[in-house]
């Protein structure tokens, strides 16, 4: 991490130093000026910035570390968990009856607890960057084997429902199958040839291939709970990390919910109540000072509302057994001390939101 | 859609630049009025729906009898109002209201504020009160002026440009010239840069000690201010370089809004050479007025207390263009006052303070100014005050704060000399040398490099 932080910061001060000789060179007015036309310039400087554009797409199509492209020269360096989590729930036995779907806030939820509380079998069949497609493909997955659970438990939160949300995480995904993807994906991979972000990736990935490959972020128990490696940084420090990377205040500045990811989740509760599976969602709780940085500089609450309100909608229509709120770590008895980071809740967090959640099962399970 | 995105350098800009010189006078100024409504109506139709409709108010008040006109052409003022400032009062009335005050209470309308609507308004206006003192001709049609008020390179963020320039220019370019292509160019990738590579890196370090200054002590507040200060600049006239840039592109010369202006040796030539098209609107259609009009009144009398008045009014005004809230109104109300002392110190005759002690001071204070400028409240600019006063304490070490390392503080030293360097972008050109090209080439790629998930301009939130 803080040697790829150390490329981010080279790539920047190599900006700084060709921008500070730019601007100063073009300070120093000197009488003779080559005898070249602005013709010239414009080709050189054109054919120039094309020349080094390719080179870098094409080092990170080539090396394609996010597994976004064809390509398959090297092994790309995501995190995995698609795949993991789909073999374990084939190996799971008995079939489990309670299944957590989620995103990585979810891996935490402890199925050995929920079996404690409910004398049910019950799997974690969260995902990294996971959202409402994936929960369709990871049910009609579950539908493929045979093994439907009886209960699902859903997280929902707005960066969920956001606009653009990022998706294809996983190299050569094996949900594929399961998903309806569009053209938007496409143009998403062409756009991703062009960012820093993939091309330190793509050095990463070629400082894997000559150093070894470092552990992974977090690992699978076979009932698919999930623990996070030992961070680098104190939680307190990570919230002010992630604030400054990608979870700053621009994240929650869009105006309205995805409406395709909203029908994406609607679907999946259609075909959850079609296969007589009930469903209880609930929101996520985010670190507190970021909820109150959110809520004073962002359209969060709003957003939050709107997912309130459509979550009851789908309750009275009967698509959702129950739903809750534990966006506050409040509402569950939690505290500011029960996150990994900003968007990671403990074991012990997500201990007391189920607690919550199974206080009253649904009927017929 | 934002300059930053690799849609709008990649996409939009050369497209719409190719076609523009493709086509031929007539119809290359339906397409500019064309590309720049998709450009602002990229968020939503009711932003250039909203447009559309004060460029009408303008354009029947700029045919209408002078005085009659000019009632109509303020309305627009008060669309600005509404949308802008309308919950301002509200809020006003309730804090009133609950300390036992006034009693009135009306809803907030909690209107989204469409992007660029400060400028395009101001534009709009000038163009009105220019018709209106007959320094320029009125439009010709509705079409004209709606493309000079939604001229996509500055409709976003100014820099405010004034009718009469606008349309000579759409008028009298009709080929393509090089020599524009490359400044204009050279302008992108300037502003570029100083958006991507500069001020958003100061901005990743910097708002985490923004969002935590209650917890900040000495250090931590300086750094905060200071970040902040090289931020700003680097934020708004990298943005402006860009609409130069783009401007060029077009073969119209966007005006230059920033003129080193952190090389200043008072207040008063701050703002000469900040935010230059705002300044000067105010001087021209307010100070300026307001100063002729009062001195007529007092019969030539106390001119001092005057200019005085006029500048505290002129420069609060300043402030609460930029928002609703009483911090920018305190902003404006200080610049006001440091303006009025320095223009009565002029007048005493004494002898000019060295440069170097004029620069430090002028530094100084416009530091000072961007706490209430930058803070959500003027709670949370006394406590930053407070802060930097040292009445917090020292608070942890500068290097404890994330993102602080010694590429950071490279960074920060860099720009202290940059920015005292005598001159700055609009009028510099481009050197016709290889290393320079692919200097240039270099800045662009690692620029593009940066863009990912772009953060506005802050420039955008007035």
């Amino acid at each position: 991490m803080s040697r790829l932080g150390d490329v981010d910061i080279s790539i920047r001060l190599l900006g700084l130093a060709l921008f500070t000789f730019l601007f100063v060179r073009a300070l120093l007015v000197s009488e003779s000026q080559p005898v070249r036309s602005a013709r010239w310039l414009l080709a050189t400087v054109g054919l120039a910035a094309l020349s080094l554009l390719g080179m870098v797409a094409g080092l990170n199509y080539a090396l394609n570390p996010f597994g976004l492209y064809a390509t398959r020269l090297f092994e790309p360096i995501v995190l995995h968990s698609r795949a993991e989590k789909m073999r374990l729930y084939r190996l799971a036995e008995p079939p489990p009856d309670i299944v957590v779907l989620g995103n990585s806030s979810g891996f935490t939820m402890p199925p050995a607890y929920i079996t404690e509380m409910t004398r049910r079998t019950a799997f974690n069949a969260s995902l990294h960057g996971g959202g409402p497609e994936d929960y369709l493909a990871f049910l009609n997955y579950m539908v493929s084997i045979g093994k439907v659970p009886k209960l699902l438990i859903v997280m929902l939160s707005v960066e969920q429902a956001r606009p653009n949300l990022p998706t294809g995480f996983e190299p050569h995904d094996p949900l594929q199958p399961y998903l309806e993807r569009s053209s938007r994906h496409l143009l998403a991979g062409a756009r991703w040839l062009l960012t820093l972000d993939q091309t330190l990736a793509s050095i990463r990935v070629l400082m894997a291939e000559a150093r070894g490959r470092p552990a992974p972020h977090y690992r699978f128990d076979a009932d698919g709970w999930g623990h996070f490696a030992t961070a680098e940084a104190p939680p307190e420090q990570l919230v002010d990390t992630y604030l400054a990377k990608g979870w700053g205040p621009e994240l929650f500045r869009f105006r309205a919910l995805d409406s395709d990811q909203l029908a994406y989740f609607r679907r999946f509760l259609e075909r959850a109540r079609h296969l007589g599976v009930k469903v209880v969602v609930y929101v996520p709780p985010l670190h507190p000072r970021a909820v109150s940085l959110y809520d004073r500089e962002t359209n969060l609450p709003a957003l939050r509302t709107e997912l309130l309100e459509r979550l009851h909608a789908w309750q009275a229509e009967g698509l959702i057994a129950a739903a809750y709120d534990f966006s506050r770590v409040e509402s569950f008895g939690g505290q500011a001390g029960e996150f990994h980071d900003l968007a990671h809740p403990t074991a012990e967090a997500s201990r007391r939101m189920l607690d919550v959640m199974l206080r009253h099962l649904p009927p017929g399970l | 859609m934002l300059f930053h995105s690799q849609l709008f350098l990649l996409g939009f800009l050369p497209l719409v630049a190719v076609v523009y010189w493709l086509l031929s006078p007539g119809p290359r100024r339906w397409w500019l009025l064309a590309s720049s409504l998709v450009f602002y109506g990229w968020a939503g139709w009711r932003f250039p729906a909203l447009l559309a409709g004060m460029t009408a108010l303008s354009f029947v008040a700029s045919r209408a009898p002078r005085r009659i006109g000019l009632v109509v052409a303020l309305s627009n003022l008060l669309v600005l109002g509404i949308v802008k400032y309308y919950d301002l009062v509200v809020t006003t009335f309730k804090d009133v209201d609950a300390s036992g005050g006034a009693g009135v209470i009306a809803p907030f309308l909690r209107v989204v504020m469409p992007v660029g609507i400060s400028f395009y308004t101001f534009n709009l206006l000038s163009y009105n009160l220019d018709v209106y003192r007959r320094a320029t001709p009125s439009a010709r049609s509705f079409g004209d002026l709606l493309r000079y008020a939604s001229f996509f390179p500055t409709i976003s963020a100014g820099p405010l440009m004034r009718y009469g320039d606008f349309r000579a220019q759409l008028q009298a370019e009709t080929k393509l010239d090089p020599r524009r292509l490359e400044l204009g160019l050279f302008n992108l990738g300037l502003g570029l840069a100083k958006k991507l590579v500069i001020a958003d890196w100061i901005g990743q370090v910097i708002d985490p000690l923004w969002r935590s200054h209650a917890a900040l002590g000495v250090g931590g507040a300086w750094l905060a201010v200071v970040g902040y200060h090289f931020r700003l600049y680097f934020d708004f006239s990298g943005y402006c370089d860009m609409a130069v840039g783009a401007g060029h592109l077009l073969g119209i010369q966007v005006p230059a809004n920033f003129r080193a202006p952190y090389t200043s040796r008072s207040i008063t030539e701050f703002w000469q050479r900040w935010h230059i098209t705002l300044s000067t609107w105010f001087r021209d259609y307010l100070f300026l007025p307001l100063s002729r009009s009062l001195l007529r009144r007092s019969r030539g009398r106390q001119p001092e207390e005057i200019r005085s008045v006029s500048l505290l009014l002129t420069m609060s005004l300043i402030g609460l263009w930029h928002g609703p809230t009483w911090t920018y109104v305190v902003w404006g109300a200080y610049q006001g006052l440091l303006l009025a002392i320095h223009a009565n110190a002029r007048s005493w005759n004494g002898r000019p303070w060295p440069a170097w002690a004029g620069r430090t001071l002028t530094t100084f204070s416009v530091l000072l100014g961007w706490v209430p400028f930058a803070s959500g409240s003027l709670g949370m600019a006394a406590n930053l005050y407070a802060a930097m006063l040292g009445l917090k304490g020292w608070g942890p070490p500068l290097t404890s704060f994330p993102g602080v390392g010694p590429g950071f503080l490279l960074l920060l030293g860099g720009l202290v000399v940059l920015t005292n360097l005598p001159w700055d972008v609009p009028d510099l050109e481009p050197r016709r040398e290889l290393g320079y090209a692919l200097s240039l080439a270099g800045l662009i790629v690692v620029a593009l490099l940066l863009v990912q998930q772009p953060t506005a301009f802050i420039y955008f939130q007035f």
